[in-house]
């Protein structure tokens, strides 16, 4: 197994004394595609709100490619440490054109000063037309975001994050109200952007999941109740017990 | 012939307006009176006003509900610098002064005058703009703030008896700019107009810039920008001191244009009035603040002639009815509709399997 290039350890959020994430603990290795599932109130977004600095733990670490990342702003860890993350549900710039999107998010001019002086070179363009190209956008590359179908705009969200050349991907449900045709497509690009990053997918569909998967985390009330490969965690009788057999949204945490 | 008609297609609705309306301008003087003439001129200080607000509240979203004090700030400098040229006024000679005081000297020179009159106003937005973005407090704070600020600074005005005449402002001042002579209505016309098109060109560029891509992109959604390593309230400064600097420039045209200054004038009536042109222009797309700004004026100019007495009524209500029924303001509907247009275009040239360039 490769070095371990994101540890989130002993990790807690309270929110109003409601304990969201209780002692959680992640490893993911380098170049590795983690899928993370878990009934609805799981935790699973709020734990990449801890790894991407929109929330700040309780207490826990997390380390990032040996930094410590605890508590950092969404803006260092995405530009320093190179974390990029699509939303649960697109999270986009919808009065702007989807190669607006993707220029906005390409990495490397988020200056001031490079913003202003940032020139459409002939490569900058091949870019993110590739990007496009990737995502299967590239004929709606001048059309709105508002105005595109409901999985051209995760794919777009998809593409700003590749567009942020990160080290660590995090996708939220990529595939949320997707056909199946769309998530399978999805899978294939998730497995094309998978060789040369590593990759977090929080996911609910379980064809998807035994599609793309390697290693499963199963998190279930603000914790990990499992880990390992989905034959391993098809038979495990807790998660069977918690997710997989009650189905979605059946299972709330006690408050 | 088929390649040229796409590629002049590409040009969006809007830019052919702002030819068209810059041509108008430029033919305007030849067949109009000499009042019609220092109307317009006018209306072209307010344009770079416009446009300087459209930066801020049309591409950014935040909505300034006090930019006439940037617009003050800078002309009363001016005004203040024009009238002290003239030798010291009557004004302070009234409260014991025998000669202009040391401090004001810097300001018998126009250019420095000029100076000051659009770094002052890009230092009071840099000062706002860090202390208002960097708080926790969002959204409708910043309107709120600067509302204040406009009634605070118009009763400050008022206020300024010794140094700026109190409420009667600064008055008699020429028509030169930067120290010239009196300049004639027609070259003054013709300046006014090379600056108007200066800015107008100088927002094109910043708007189309990347830069312009992360002011839009922060209206958007600014949450977002931060997860992929921007800064938003760097950027919202920035265009503020920007959008201050040009709010600034618009109030040192002002001066020789209509040649006296009120803190009236410059109060929150007219930041309020601002909104109004871009609102019913539309936001957002440069074309809008020009349109609304000639527009709205012109209205104005010309329903008080007809009618004297409901003539703001009547206006306020026309007002009212373009912006309840068309809220993407004039210039944002046409452009909708090419949007929709093209759009719709696309998707049948999609079902048919064909590629659109
Ligand atoms: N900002 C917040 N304030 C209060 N409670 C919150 C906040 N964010 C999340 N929660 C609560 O924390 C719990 C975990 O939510 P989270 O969104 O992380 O779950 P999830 O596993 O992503 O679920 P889903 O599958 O529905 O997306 C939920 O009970 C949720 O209501
Ligand atoms: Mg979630």
């Amino acid at each position: 197994m490769s070095r371990p290039i994101l540890e989130a350890k002993g990790m807690y959020v309270d929110f109003n004394k409601f304990q969201a994430i209780a002692d959680m603990n992640l490893t993911v290795y380098d170049g590795e595609l983690r899928v993370i599932i878990g009934p609805n109130g799981a935790g699973k977004t709020t734990l990449m709100d801890l790894i991407t600095g929109k929330t700040k733990p309780t207490k826990g670490r997390v380390i990032f490619d040996g930094h410590d990342i605890t508590g950092k702003s969404p803006s260092e860890i995405s530009l320093k440490y190179r974390i990029g993350r699509k939303f649960q549900g697109p999270n986009l710039f919808e009065n702007m054109t989807a190669y607006q999107n993707i220029e906005v998010a390409l990495h490397g001019y988020s200056s001031i000063g490079k913003t202003m002086f940032f020139r459409r070179t002939a490569e900058i363009e091949a870019r993110v037309l590739e990007i496009l190209e990737l995502t299967g956008l590239a004929h709606e590359r001048k059309v709105m975001a508002s105005s595109l179908s409901h999985g051209q705009r995760q794919w777009l969200e998809m593409g700003m994050v590749i567009a942020q050349d990160p080290k660590l991907i995090i996708l939220d449900e990529p595939t949320s109200g997707m056909t199946a045709e769309e998530t399978a497509k999805t899978g294939r690009m998730i497995q094309a952007f998978a060789g040369d990053h590593t990759i977090i997918v929080v996911e609910h569909d379980m064809e998807f999941v035994k599609q793309i998967s390697n290693v499963v985390t199963v998190m279930h009330q603000g914790t990990l109740l499992a880990e390992g490969t989905y034959a391993e965690i098809e038979k495990n009788p807790e998660v069977l017990q918690v997710y997989l057999k009650s189905g979605d949204g059946e299972e709330v945490a006690s408050c | 012939m088929m390649k040229d008609l796409l590629k002049i297609k590409k040009l969006p609705v809007n830019r052919y307006i702002d030819i068209a309306v810059f041509l108008a301008l430029i033919l305007f003087p030849l067949f109009v009176t000499e009042f019609r003439v220092d109307q317009m001129c006018r209306v072209l200080v307010y344009i770079v006003f416009a446009l300087s607000i459209d930066l801020l509240w049309g591409f950014t979203g935040l909505m300034s509900f006090g930019h006439a004090v940037l617009f003050g700030t800078g002309g009363y400098i001016v005004a203040l610098s024009y009238t002290l040229i003239k030798g010291l006024p009557w004004h302070m000679q009234g409260a014991g002064y025998t000669r202009i005081p040391a401090v004001l000297t810097p300001l018998l020179s126009p250019a420095i005058a000029f100076v000051l009159a659009l770094a002052v106003p890009g230092l009071i937005a840099w000062i706002l703009g860090i202390f208002i973005f960097s708080s926790k407090v969002k959204g409708v704070f910043f309107s709120l703030i600067t509302l204040a600020l406009a009634q605070i600074f118009q009763t400050f005005l008022d206020g300024q008896q010794v140094l700026l005449n109190g409420s009667s402002g600064l008055g008699g001042l020429p028509r030169s700019i930067l120290g010239s002579g009196a300049i004639p209505r027609m070259g003054f016309y013709y300046i006014l107009l090379g600056v108007v098109l200066l800015v107008y060109v100088f927002c094109l560029w910043l708007i189309s810039s990347r830069f312009g891509a992360v002011l839009q992109a922060i209206r958007e959604n600014e949450p977002r920008l931060t997860f992929l390593g921007y800064r938003p309230n760097r950027f919202k400064t920035a265009v503020y001191v920007i959008s201050g600097m040009l709010a600034g420039l618009a109030g040192v045209l002002y001066i020789p244009t209509v040649r006296i200054i009120t803190p009236l004038e410059v109060g929150v009536t007219l930041s309020t009035l601002l909104l109004v042109w871009v609102a019913v222009g539309g936001r957002g797309n440069l074309t809008g603040a020009i349109v609304g700004t000639i527009f709205v004026n012109w209205a104005g100019f010309l329903l008080s002639e007809k009618i004297s007495d409901y003539w703001l009524l009547v206006l306020g209500i026309v007002v009212l009815l373009l912006v309840f029924f068309i809220p993407s303001g004039l210039v944002g509907k046409l452009i909708e509709m090419q949007y929709a247009r093209q759009h719709a275009r696309h998707k049948n040239a999609a079902l048919d399997g064909e590629v659109l360039s």
